[in-house]
């Protein structure tokens, strides 16, 4: 039987097609990665990069090829990154870094992106000296750090309350310590409001106040105009107990606040803002 | 078979490879300004450029033949393609995509082998020609080039108005005197087209 050479061709046509096809879908992946992708020599030039990249970069996903990514930063950026690219090669280990871009701002008020990177040297050829980069924006992270640091050292109370009337989170080093000694951070959450707020053995709640309280476990149906109701009947002032206080102890008041986070007008939580009272009941 | 002797610089092999230089060029401009329908298209050499990324995306195919083997790339970025795509199509800009851009190189890559193997069959040198292949051109960053102890990698640009394509030719000669009849290569020969014709009909490319 004669060899069909055009059969052949046309298997290894399609192969090839398929191959690419392949190819080009891992190209693709990497050009769209949600984060900046480069692929530098050991001099800092980009080889591959990838849409995130060409956007910090501000140009074009091609024209970022054979540019120095070193000289695309400021001085200060530059110089460090290029530290951890000669580690990186040097000792053939994953670095990482975090980075502030732009010209510092003299003012300081200016925000600086901070980009975290992690330098990887390609392992694959290392006599190529080559480097993969992967750089993402964790600056709204750190501001959110940052805000989070100071609201923990608040002189208040402040904890999150879900749907279902419990514990969620709670924001502040003062908040454990406002509702009671006892709790320690991983008791008060999950706990429902009546143990840790509105302790009845301490309290004379009003019809309209325990009312209240009892819609507090179902406010997932609630809309805004719903939540304004419940908030504007729930306790403002409650005695809670004083750490190490004798059981008969009246203990100390607090002022809440109630404030509803809402999504598509539904309630998701409420943030119960805790201040204390500079008076003792009793 | 004789072993190869010989090295890239004895002055037989050089001129080899000489006219293989004039061989690219000559079909690489004859089939772009062809294929693309374009006048004033030039090309010149220029240094070679090592396993530098010499463009977005890149072509490549082989021509091959008992005792040596060609490759060829084209190497070209996307943007500087798109005036050609638009006038070969007649579409707006916006609407020439990467794929459109990458089978046109693969194309131009096909027919200039195509071109190569009828002149290389008209000077008695038999060889055949693989399916041409778009990748990106980063993978130009691991080719691994020769071991071969003859060639060389030549590397031209074709001109058109602001495109630019680069294009690399890696010779590799294994057999010494697999090309020799191409010692006598003259560039300005016209070729018949029906021998470029025939070649793509019976690679089946």
């Amino acid at each position: 039987m004669e060899f069909d050479y055009r059969a052949f061709l046309h298997a290894n046509a399609r192969v090839m097609e398929m191959l690419e096809t392949a190819k080009s879908h891992a190209d693709t992946m990497i050009d769209r990665l949600p984060a900046c992708l480069a692929v530098v020599d050991e001099n800092g030039v980009i080889l591959r990069g990838n849409e995130e990249l060409a956007k910090l970069l501000q140009l074009s996903m091609e024209a970022t090829t054979n540019k120095n990514l070193l000289q695309m930063l400021n001085a200060e950026s530059s110089a460090q990154l290029s530290a951890a690219l000669q580690t990186s090669l040097k000792e053939q280990k994953t670095v990482q870094l975090e980075i502030p871009l732009g010209e510092r701002d003299p003012s300081e008020k200016a925000i600086r992106p901070i980009y975290r990177w992690s330098l990887s040297p390609y392992s694959d050829q290392p006599e190529l000296k080559l480097t993969s980069i992967l750089a993402s924006d964790v600056t709204a992270l750190r501001q959110m750090e940052r805000r989070s640091v100071i609201l923990n050292d608040l002189p208040l109370g402040l904890l999150s309350l879900t749907p279902q009337g419990k514990v969620g989170e709670f924001y502040t080093v003062y908040t454990a310590k406002l509702l009671s000694s006892d709790f320690s951070h991983q008791e008060l959450e999950g706990k429902t409001v009546k143990e840790v707020l509105f302790l009845e053995d301490r309290n004379l709640f009003t019809q309209e106040e325990t009312d209240a309280i009892q819609k507090l476990w179902s406010l997932g149906q609630c809309d805004s105009k719903g939540f304004e109701d419940v908030a504007r009947a729930l306790p403002k002032m409650v005695h809670l107990p004083r750490p190490g206080a004798e059981a008969k102890d009246p203990g100390r008041s607090v002022r809440l606040h109630y404030q509803g986070v809402f999504a598509n007008d539904r309630v998701t939580q409420v943030l119960v803002i805790i201040l204390p009272v500079p008076l003792t009941f009793g | 078979m004789s072993t190869a002797a010989a090295s890239s610089q004895d002055p037989k092999i050089l001129k080899i490879f000489e006219n293989l230089r004039l061989m690219l060029k000559k079909h690489s401009r004859e089939q772009f300004a062809g294929f693309f329908n374009v006048e004033g298209v030039t090309i010149q050499d220029i240094p070679s450029q090592g396993n530098k990324v010499l463009g977005h995306i890149l072509s490549s195919i082989l021509v091959q033949g008992m005792g040596f083997r060609i490759t060829l790339k084209y190497h070209s970025d996307l943007a500087p393609m798109v005036p050609l795509c638009v006038k070969n199509m007649q579409v707006n800009p916006d609407q020439v995509k990467e794929r459109m851009i990458r089978d046109f190189l693969r194309e131009v890559a096909n027919l200039v082998a195509g071109a190569m193997r009828a002149d290389l069959g008209r000077n008695n040198v038999d060889a055949g020609i693989s399916l041409p292949m778009s990748t990106r051109g980063f993978d130009e960053v691991f080719f691994r080039g020769t071991s071969q102890r003859i060639s060389t990698t030549q590397t031209c640009e074709i001109l058109w108005e602001s495109t630019r394509v680069v294009v690399t030719q890696l010779v590799e000669i294994s057999e010494e005197s697999s090309l020799d009849a191409m010692q006598t290569y003259d560039p300005s020969a016209k070729g018949n087209a029906d021998d470029i014709f025939e070649t793509l009909m019976t690679t089946g490319a």
